[in-house]
């Protein structure tokens, strides 16, 4: 996975199921829950970084993406994280945003 | 835009004067620049909030900046690192205020048994439904068997609940970073407890798609 569309394509695949964005457990279906629970704990590895070393090498994983590197061999273990921790992602992709200089698809959000 | 190098950025915050102040407010720009599309998931640069706000995480962007240029290693783009820092300071505070009058005893609301207690999703067919239901009751049983109270209770307010992990580890007494390594601890639990009891997270997904 090289181009930047194609990871964030593929990050909302991850998060986006059932289109339930950051939703309380009383606005998201059972199925939704479900999914979401079960996705994190298949993504699930022996080692995985912290929310302080991500966030340590997220302006590198930012500025890796943009320039179309492939960010999933690179730095796998970001990656990996961004697929578990929506804090993290939602950080991920507002510095996204401002490196582009778009806003959110409000289809998206 | 402003354009500058890494080296150039570095030597105007590290000097005095008028090179440096004029840095300070280039960053400054770049930071105010950008925080409208940041933020454009929770704030419109239109509401009344967002100018308040933006100049807060500015200030406190610029501060931290300044207190911690020697931790900057060169492997990204200054403002990118900048930025980084900035989305953080803004979503932690967006966040805190979401959440700041919630106590922890309603955001978690007693959680234990949540999985079970759901009313199963509308499903194709009475078979999908029942299927659903012994497979939400089956996990809800690997986590109370599995996982400590405390373990249990981090995973559905972050993981079932979506609630901002700062906010759940300030109330849980710990911080972000312990947050997750316990949370991790009990993900690697359950993945190795449904491993062995035949539940393979694919086979689970698949049940509940529509």
């Amino acid at each position: 996975m090289t181009s930047l569309s194609g990871f964030l394509g593929w990050l909302r695949r991850i998060f986006h199921r059932g289109n339930k964005e950051r939703a309380p457990a009383g606005e998201a279906s059972p199925a939704d829950i479900a999914r979401r629970l079960v996705e994190m704990i298949k993504q699930t590895q022996p080692e995985e970084f912290t929310c302080e070393e991500v966030f340590a090498q997220l302006d590198q994983f930012a500025d890796a993406l943009e320039r179309g590197d492939d960010v999933s061999a690179l730095m796998p273990m970001i990656r990996s994280h961004l697929e578990i921790c929506a804090d993290c992602k939602e950080e991920f992709e507002a510095l996204l945003r401002m490196l582009q200089g778009h806003p959110a698809d409000p289809q998206r959000s | 835009m402003v354009k500058k190098t890494n080296t150039e950025w570095l030597s105007d915050l590290r000097t005095t004067g008028a090179a440096r102040e004029s840095a300070l407010a280039d960053l400054r720009s770049v930071i105010m620049n950008g925080l409208p599309y940041a933020l454009s998931t929770w704030l419109s640069p239109s509401d009344p909030a967002f100018i308040p706000l933006a100049e807060e995480v500015a200030q406190e962007t610029l501060l931290r900046v300044q207190s911690r240029l020697d931790t900057f290693e060169g492997r990204s783009q200054f403002t990118t690192w900048v930025n980084k820092i900035a989305v953080h300071i803004a979503l932690s505070e967006l966040r805190r205020r979401r959440w700041k009058d919630v106590s922890l005893e309603v955001m978690m609301e007693e959680g234990e048994g949540h999985l079970a207690g759901l009313p199963v999703d509308p499903a194709p067919d009475p078979a999908t439904a029942a299927e659903r239901s012994d497979l939400l009751a089956q996990i809800d049983r690997l986590m109370r068997e599995e996982l400590t109270d405390r373990q249990r209770r981090a995973l559905d307010a972050v993981a079932v609940r979506r609630l901002p992990m700062e906010e759940v580890a300030r109330r849980m007494g710990t911080n972000r970073n312990a947050l997750y390594k316990l949370i991790h601890d009990a993900r690697l639990r359950l993945k190795r407890r449904m491993a062995e009891e035949g539940l393979m997270p694919g086979e689970v997904l698949a049940a509940f798609e529509d």
